[in-house]
């Protein structure tokens, strides 16, 4: 079977959504499915490889050259463990779009969603810096086209400045790739790993700078995130899930890779952690006072970012192990939150909490996934985001950042009063009369029981998940593991 | 064996379960909780009072902490024992009043997860088994509170705002505890905690205080429980200001005399022979009772009254405890019990009178003493425990009470607690006379019925209960005794059998007390009749007043005005102007304001200023680093 | 690699300093939305000349085997050109995208003043 090797994750989306348009000459709906069951297939094969690459890292040649040379994948636990946490959520949003999308812009929608999850499953299996960052590209243009896929009039002001801001991430990322380029002449992430000491101390400073601000925009660090507020209100609900499940994961993992992996500067790192808390409570406070469910779902979610920034600053492979496993529970949580008030939207003709007045008493069981997912973002045990939320901060606890622990929970009071607000307007108001109801399309609510299935499982069964999670941390931790397993004679090449 | 985390599991499953069952039979969520009810009663009874069983490992499922730790001891089995009986008074009320409202499916899912989550947090052996069960309880209770409350927005933000913050306030001294331990299991950590710094100690004492403050709605940090008492779902509140406030005190109890230690607290500093922290902690649980009674005497909601009246009640018991001597704890623990009891019963009957008139305030109601006797004598018996009056429980407890604190000296917070305690009858008095005595409101309240006949099986037995440990007072120190051993102390009690409740200075036999008392009734009662025999009933209407007549719609019920002289008083007056309550909503106020200029300056929708943030991070991080 | 560096690196890398500082000012304070994608556009040609100035060794021919007889040792570093030539691809792509959401939002908008455009703030 070697011709059946993880590039495959990569090359068969891209293959298909360049196919996507033709489809659509057969059946109308042809490039929907297409997209589902490419995301499927990715799904599967991640988790194919999931057990493999925990005990052996794989490394893909392409096109014969052997590393440093030439392009490979560098497939790590950590990188296959987020690999599949990209598909996964890829496939269910894709299922939720089946039958969710108005008509003229499904092909577009089916291309630009595997698109985005291509280059996220791109930036986390590539082992080249260059390739990352042709990858982080290839998302971010299909992310900026799908913020304003619907030619309204707040996804088109979202989509330029996620652009304009974005422009900027591209040009800084390129200036550090070319300065390391000049120091180095390499761009194999683990070669320059390797040989990232020789570098002139003034030139690596500069090209880690540029590199941090450039992953820090695509990973919605505070204060580089201001357009992302903007762009999960103004993008359609799904696009939107997808965003804070997907994307930003692949900007988190190409943050932590290059700074951990790559070039191991501990000032960075302490920086994350300044800015994690930073952005904590500056998206919590903005959360406060939202009148759009969306806007705020959108500032709750840059504040669990930078819960996870914050875990990665510490630096301890508890915490690191901590923040993978809050890479997974946002993911589920936010999708959860961002795919039902979709629907509820829908439902109700808007977003505002106006809109989803007593939205509850209308369709219990959406507004009650709502509210074990925002029970899950809040914290609350059993559910999944207390489990990461506690090894975050018991790791933490252990480095003695007790008044950066503080300043965390007092955020995440805050974070209780919206959402409990919100969950109060939902079902405590009166059932609003001008909304007929209509069930939802029955392909819309599976992805939704299946992330509150996961919700709770992942809480109470957490311990299945911490053998993946101790590997990934490791990966994270020991790079002279990373560089020996991808420039060794005796790597894992298939 | 069935340990005890799958007693915790009981409820829970039970709940879920009959979430679901219940959407295809609807009786099912009755009955299983029923079921759960009695496993839960049946199991906890079983289980041996005092000895020391530990259970590691939870569920069997495979958890991100490693194991959870769960296990029993004396002060445990106290608890729980509490909390079983509660659950199931309060699920018989249940049965009859939350049949046919609308949130008759989720009221069982919660309140079951509830009485799960309380069990859990008594048998819980370490710190993270402890916060998760007491967030559980916090979440879940809180959609009781919401459920049929007139001001949800209000109650149910102060509600879980306060209760969160005070959760974390806990969980900030766990991680500072855990960082020293290295491990969360109650024993490993009380062994850190007494090498750690003084400072330290003091630091992690006063963040879990306030988080066992809050619950037990201490002043300052008791705002959210009027509210929430008030308006929570009325077959609920029995159980939430009963039981739930005293899972503070069983934490505080856990926190400070074991974990800490008293001795411990000692030895960084004290006032007359009391830890400073505990010494200020009893002052704040003696004001709290005496604001809380004046306050409880002006209500005209009959739950906001009782309300207040648990606050204050609590209060008597922090204070107690808070000296840190055995006798204190012992008399804290019996105060537990006996408000537990009178609680239950009051606002259970409070909630059946609610139920049958659809009347919630002193004002609307009156007179109720022909149609609902048996109401009548539950709340007679509920206000004499309250009082803290011979021969019913609640003077046993008052009395341990008061001798703990004169036996440590602390004269002056025994006067203002009888000045309290005083001032308590009043509000008793207005809780029998408005809903009971005097004039209907209304005509229609002469049409009511008793109140549902599951309620009888929550009253009888607690009306039984109040008498027998008034009768008996002897009959508990055996269970005080060995929990407050299990918390490192010596016998407080020297009563030998359980007629007489005796201890260092002093005892009473509760049998000669009750019999007095009972002679004396008769004898009274005698008297009335052989010498008033010629009473005769009246209408309500025989009335004339300035010339008038009144009709059926004159409201003549004027006694619910108890209290409104309060008013007057100059110091007590002021104190029920002010509201403690403004200054957190001038805090949440400036919090607002500070988030909306936050996010207005910061977010302010210009793409160009958003590129420039970019920019200047980067030249920052350049010009900072960079040297 | 440094050591490399010619007067006709440095010549070229001032022209990159320039363009970039230029590029940079304009994306920051000019209004119009299309001057600031033309703004971008010059950040990139500026960092897409540098990779260029990285490879280029003074003397050295074109990484093509043009002519027989051509070693590796005569040419400059083709890595680089190759990079530039996919990331003045992305550029043209994002440019082309940003242009088409520029008249999205002039025709809800009506202009094309930068500043204008928050009606999504706070």
């Amino acid at each position: 079977m070697s011709w059946f090797s993880p590039i495959l994750m990569i090359a068969v989306p891209l293959f298909i959504a360049f196919l996507i348009p033709l489809l659509g000459y057969i059946h109308k709906k042809a490039g929907l499915y297409a997209m589902s069951l490419t995301l499927l297939f990715n799904m599967l094969t991640g988790f194919y490889f999931l057990p493999k690459v925990m005990v052996k890292p794989i490394r893909v040649i392409v096109a014969g050259y052997k590393p440093p040379f030439g392009i490979n994948l560098a497939i790590t636990p950590f990188s296959i463990f987020l690999a599949c946490l990209i598909s996964t959520m890829g496939f269910l949003v894709s299922l939720y779009l089946l039958k969710d999308n108005t008509t003229e812009t499904q092909e577009k929608f089916a291309m630009l969603i595997l698109l985005v999850v291509m280059g996220s499953t791109g930036i986390v299996l590539t082992g080249d810096i260059f390739n990352m960052f042709v990858f982080l590209e290839i998302t971010s243009i299909s992310s900026y086209a799908l913020t304003a896929i619907k030619k309204d009039r707040k996804g088109s002001e979202a989509g330029i400045k996620f652009l304009l801001v974005g422009s900027i991430s591209s040009t800084l990322l390129l200036l550090g790739i070319a300065l390391i380029y000049n120091q180095l002449g390499t761009l194999n992430l683990a070669d320059i790993a390797n040989r990232f000491s020789q570098m002139n101390p003034k030139v690596a400073f500069l090209a880690v700078s540029f590199l941090f601000i450039g992953f820090g925009i695509e990973s919605e660090m505070f204060p580089l995130n201001a357009w992302a507020p903007d762009v999960y209100q103004g993008a359609p609900a799904p696009v939107a899930a997808l965003f804070s499940a997907v994307t930003v994961k692949a900007g988190l993992y190409a943050m932590v890779r290059f700074l951990f992996t790559v070039a191991a500067k501990s000032v960075f790192i302490k920086l994350l952690l300044v800015f994690g808390v930073l952005t904590v409570i500056v998206s919590e406070l903005s959360a406060l006072r939202q009148n759009d469910v969306k806007r705020m779902l959108g500032y709750s979610s840059l504040g669990q970012i930078g819960v996870i920034l914050f875990a990665v600053g510490i630096g301890t492979a508890d915490a690191m192990q901590g923040a993978i496993f809050h890479f997974v529970n946002h993911a589920v949580l936010k999708a959860t939150l961002f795919l039902s008030v979709g629907l509820l939207a829908k439902a109700a003709g808007g977003s505002t909490m106006e809109d989803l007045k007593g939205i509850g008493k209308k369709y219990p069981f959406v507004a009650g996934v709502f509210g074990i997912a925002a029970l899950g973002v809040m914290g609350f045990p059993p559910l999944n985001g207390f489990v990461s939320k506690m090894l975050i901060l018991m790791a933490a606890a252990k480095t003695e950042h007790i008044v950066l622990i503080m300043l965390i929970l007092a955020a995440s009071v805050i974070e209780g009063v919206y959402y409990f607000r919100v969950l109060q307007v939902m079902f405590k108001e009166p059932e609003p009369t001008r909304i007929e109801k209509k069930a939802f399309p029955v392909l819309s609510l599976v992805p939704l029981v299946v992330l509150v299935f996961a919700i709770i499982g992942i809480g109470l069964f957490s311990g299945y998940l911490m053998p993946y999670l101790k590997g990934a941390a490791m990966d994270v931790m020991n790079r002279s593991t990373y560089i020996a397993a991808m420039l060794g004679s005796n790597g894992g090449a298939l | 064996m069935i340990g005890p985390n799958n007693v915790i599991l009981i409820p829970i499953l039970a709940g879920i379960l009959a979430y679901f069952l219940g959407k295809v039979v609807k009786p099912a969520r009755e009955g299983l909780t029923l079921g759960s009810v009695i496993a839960v009663c049946y199991l906890v009874f079983r289980m041996p009072f005092d000895k020391v069983i530990s259970y590691s490992y939870s569920f069997k499922l495979p958890y991100a902490f490693g194991s959870l730790s769960f296990g029993t001891n004396a002060l445990t089995s106290f608890f729980a024992i509490l909390i079983a009986l509660s659950y199931l008074f309060i699920a018989f009320t249940a049965f009859a009043l939350v049949k046919d409202k609308d949130y008759h499916d989720t009221f069982y899912l919660f309140f079951n997860i509830v009485a799960g989550s309380l069990l859990g947090i008594v048998y819980s052996r370490d710190l993270m088994s402890f916060f998760i069960f007491w967030e559980m309880m916090t979440w879940s209770s809180y959609f009781l509170v919401i459920m049929n409350a007139k001001n949800p927005r209000k109650t149910g933000l102060t509600y879980i705002v306060f209760n969160v913050a005070g959760a974390y306030a806990m969980l900030t001294a766990m991680f500072f505890v855990y960082a020293a331990a290295g491990s969360m299991q109650f024993d490993k950590v009380a062994t850190a905690i007494a090498l750690m710094p003084n400072t330290k100690v003091l630091f992690v004492s006063i963040l879990f205080a306030i988080g066992f403050l809050v619950k037990m709605a201490t002043m300052p940090l008791h705002v959210w429980a009027p509210d929430a008492y008030t308006e929570s779902e009325d077959s609920f509140t029995g159980f939430f200001s009963g039981t739930l406030s005293k899972m503070g005190v069983y934490g505080f109890l856990l926190f400070f005399a074991t974990i800490v230690g008293f001795a411990n607290l000692k030895g960084i500093s004290s006032i007359k022979d009391t830890p400073t922290v505990g010494y200020v902690i009893a002052w704040l649980g003696v004001i709290t009772s005496i604001f809380a009674t004046f306050r409880a005497i002006v209500q005209d909601e009959v739950k906001r009254l009782l309300a207040y009246s648990s606050i204050a009640q609590v209060g008597y018991i922090v204070t107690a405890m808070s000296l840190g001597t055995a006798l204190g704890i012992a008399g804290g623990l019996y105060h537990a019990v006996m408000h537990t009891i009178m609680k239950l019963l009051l606002f259970i009957t409070v909630a059946g009178v609610i139920y049958r008139t659809g009347k919630d305030r002193f004002s609307e109601l009156g007179a109720l003493i022909t149609r609902m006797p048996l109401s009548f004598l539950a709340v007679l018996f509920g206000i004499i425990g309250l009082a803290g009056m011979p021969p019913f429980g609640g003077f046993a407890s008052k009395w341990v009470i008061y001798m703990s604190l004169l036996k440590s000296h602390n004269y002056f917070l025994l006067v203002a607690m009888i000045v309290s305690s005083t001032a308590a009858f009043l509000y008793c008095y207005k809780l029998i006379y408005g809903i009971f005595l005097g004039h209907p409101s209304s005509p229609d309240l002469m049409e009511v019925k008793e109140v549902p006949a599951f309620l009888w099986v929550a009253q009888v037995p607690l009306m039984l209960a109040l008498m027998v440990f008034g009768m008996l007072p002897g009959l508990l120190v055996p269970y005080i005794s060995k929990a407050v051993a299990a918390l490192g102390f010596n016998a407080a009690f020297n009563s030998t059998n359980m007629y007489t409740l005796s201890a260092a200075l002093g005892g009473f036999n509760g049998f000669t007390v009750i019999n007095v008392l009972g002679v004396i009734f008769v004898v009274v009662l005698i008297w009335y009749t052989l010498f008033f025999p010629k009473s005769k009933k009246l209408h309500r209407l025989d009335i004339y007043y300035a010339a008038e007549t009144p009709t059926e719609e004159t409201p003549l019920h004027y006694g619910y005005g108890i209290g409104a002289e309060l008013h007057r008083i100059p110091w007590v007056g002021a104190s029920l102007r002010r509201h403690i309550t403004t200054f957190y909503e001038k805090f949440a106020e400036q919090v607002n304001g500070i988030a909306s200029v936050l996010k207005d300056i910061l977010f302010n929708g210009d793409g160009q200023i958003y590129m420039l943030y970019a920019v200047l991070t980067l030249v920052a991080i350049i010009m900072f680093l960079g040297r | 690699m440094r050591e490399l560096l010619t007067n006709t690196h440095y010549i070229v890398l001032t022209g990159v300093l320039i363009l970039m500082v230029i590029g940079f000012f304009g994306a920051l304070t000019k209004k119009n939305l299309i001057k600031i994608l033309i703004s971008l556009g010059i950040v990139d040609t500026g960092v897409n000349l540098f990779f260029i100035v990285i490879g280029y060794l003074n003397g050295k021919t074109a990484p093509i085997f043009s002519k027989p007889g051509l070693t590796p040792q005569q040419m400059v570093d083709p890595v680089p050109q190759a990079l530039v030539l996919t990331a003045i691809v992305i550029g043209v792509a994002v440019l082309a995208l940003g242009l088409s959401i520029v008249i999205r939002v002039y025709e809800h908008y009506g202009t094309l003043n930068v500043s204008k455009i928050k009606k999504m703030r706070g």
